[in-house]
């Protein structure tokens, strides 16, 4: 259930992320989307669920535009498994956490976009590109990041609580 | 899911293994859409289209209602427009019998309006801010191949860079590592047009090496090269607006293309291949 769930909402995701986002467009830039939805997902859940999701999310963006398939999907996935290493130590009800690592995620993901798909092409004016493109991003990924963290939050919570019911059925079935 | 927690690190091993084994087999050779690849591609490809259909219904009636009071004026200036357009159509209609007939007698094999083109529609962009490619409704099926021609209304948009079944990916000429072998239609001087993703805000191309000798100035129109291993010669790119000079003892020209890029829906293939040897100014 839970896998059907997550699965869903990154295909929908990409799918609005293609079509209907550029509507969204502020001086040119669009939000990284599936970025905050790995982050999310990865402090709700923990790093190997958030590296997996991570993994599939780049790997559909990869498949359909990628130059190199694999780039974003290997990115996304370090991403989403550093994201989840702090999942025990803070209260899931408060903002700041997800909005401090939102940002340094957005900045650490697009730095080595950057590198990855410009540096090693010779593009070596780093800073040019990081006021244009990275730190932009960052500023419009933090702010649907409540949203989006709001959202994950409520459909994080039905699956537990379903897992929850399952697991106290199969525990009175077996007692 | 607890054999995930069990076994962690081999998973993320396993991986990143994965991805960096599908990036060597993608990065060796120009990469085209596998069976897998395809068949998933049809699905997503479909969905995509639906929704931007409803994006675009939206965006429409948008722009309705915000340009409602204009659009009586707009009218009446399209209607004296056209009358315009009319009577220079009578008389390019009759230049062009003449163009004919004098081409015929010069044996010049070659037109522009020849090409064989096929209209398709957008349906669907990059999600990334870093490149500029965009998903057709057109592929294989269609007889779309590698590196065919992408015109767009103004002139030159890009060209196709991948092939499914049902659908292609085309790689605009704004893109920061497109490069097209450029010439100045009134001077004949040549350069390199590249994209540039700094530029991206001003919608600018930048024409590169352009010799110190060569009288480019502001203004001058810009087509591709017959030197171009993927473009005819000849195609509309765009208009210098500026000129500066590059370290190296050469000069740069800032291009504004005559493709409306923030706002394009519909494009058009040549369904046609040009490619001869490559000279290496555009590999990226």
């Amino acid at each position: 259930m839970r896998v059907i769930i997550i699965f869903l909402i990154i295909f929908l995701n990409f799918i609005i992320q293609t079509t209907l986002l550029g509507h969204a467009q502020v001086m040119g830039i669009m939000p990284n989307t599936a970025l905050i939805i790995v982050v999310t997902y990865a402090m709700l859940r923990g790093d190997v669920e958030g590296a997996l999701v991570g993994f599939c999310a780049g790997l559909l963006a990869d498949i359909f535009f990628g130059r190199i398939i694999g780039v974003s999907a290997l990115l996304m996935m370090f991403t989403g498994f550093f994201c989840g290493k702090p999942f025990k130590d803070f209260f899931k009800e408060n903002y700041i956490a997800p909005i401090i690592l939102v940002g340094i995620a957005s900045l650490a993901y697009e730095f080595m976009f950057f590198v990855f798909n410009f540096l090693l092409l010779g593009r070596t004016n780093f800073l040019r590109y990081f006021g244009q493109i990275i730190i932009p991003t960052a500023v419009y990924n933090l702010v649907l990041c409540v949203f989006i963290y709001r959202m994950m939050y409520g459909i994080n919570g039905l699956l537990e609580k379903r897992e929850e019911r399952k697991r106290g059925f199969m525990r009175k079935r077996r007692g | 899911m607890d054999f995930l927690y069990k076994y962690k690190k081999i998973v993320i091993i396993c991986l990143a293994v994965l991805s960096l084994m599908l990036m060597a087999y993608t990065a060796l050779d120009r990469y085209q859409p596998g069976p897998v690849e395809r068949g998933f591609g049809f699905v997503v490809t479909n969905v995509q289209g639906f929704f931007m259909n409803i994006g675009d219904w939206f965006s429409d009636r948008f722009d309705f209602l915000v340009n409602m009071n204009t659009l009586h004026n707009e009218n009446q200036r399209l209607q004296e427009q056209i009358l315009m357009y009319q009577i220079e159509n009578a008389r390019l209609t009759h230049v062009d019998e003449e163009n004919r007939v004098l081409t015929e007698l010069l044996d010049i094999n070659r037109r522009y309006s020849d090409y064989p083109t096929k209209g398709a529609n957008i349906i669907a962009q990059d999600p990334t801010n870093w490149m500029d490619t965009f998903t057709i409704n057109l592929g294989q099926r269609d007889g779309l191949a590698v590196d065919m021609v992408v015109l767009a209304p103004g002139g030159l948009a890009g060209r196709v860079s991948k092939v499914g079944g049902n659908y292609a990916i085309v790689t605009s000429i704004v893109e920061d590592t497109s490069a097209v072998a450029a010439q100045s239609h009134r001077t004949g001087d040549w350069g390199v047009v590249h994209g540039d993703i700094n530029l991206s805000s001003t919608g600018l191309l930048r024409m590169e090496h352009i010799s110190l000798e060569s009288d480019i100035t502001i203004g001058d129109e810009i087509v591709t090269s017959n030197i171009s291993s993927i473009y005819p010669p000849g195609i509309h790119i765009g208009y210098v607006v500026s000129m500066g000079q590059m370290p190296n003892n050469m000069r740069y020209a800032l291009v504004r293309p005559s493709v409306d890029f923030s706002r394009l829906t519909t494009v058009s293939v040549v369904t046609e291949l040009f490619t001869h040897e490559p000279i290496g100014i555009e590999e990226y």
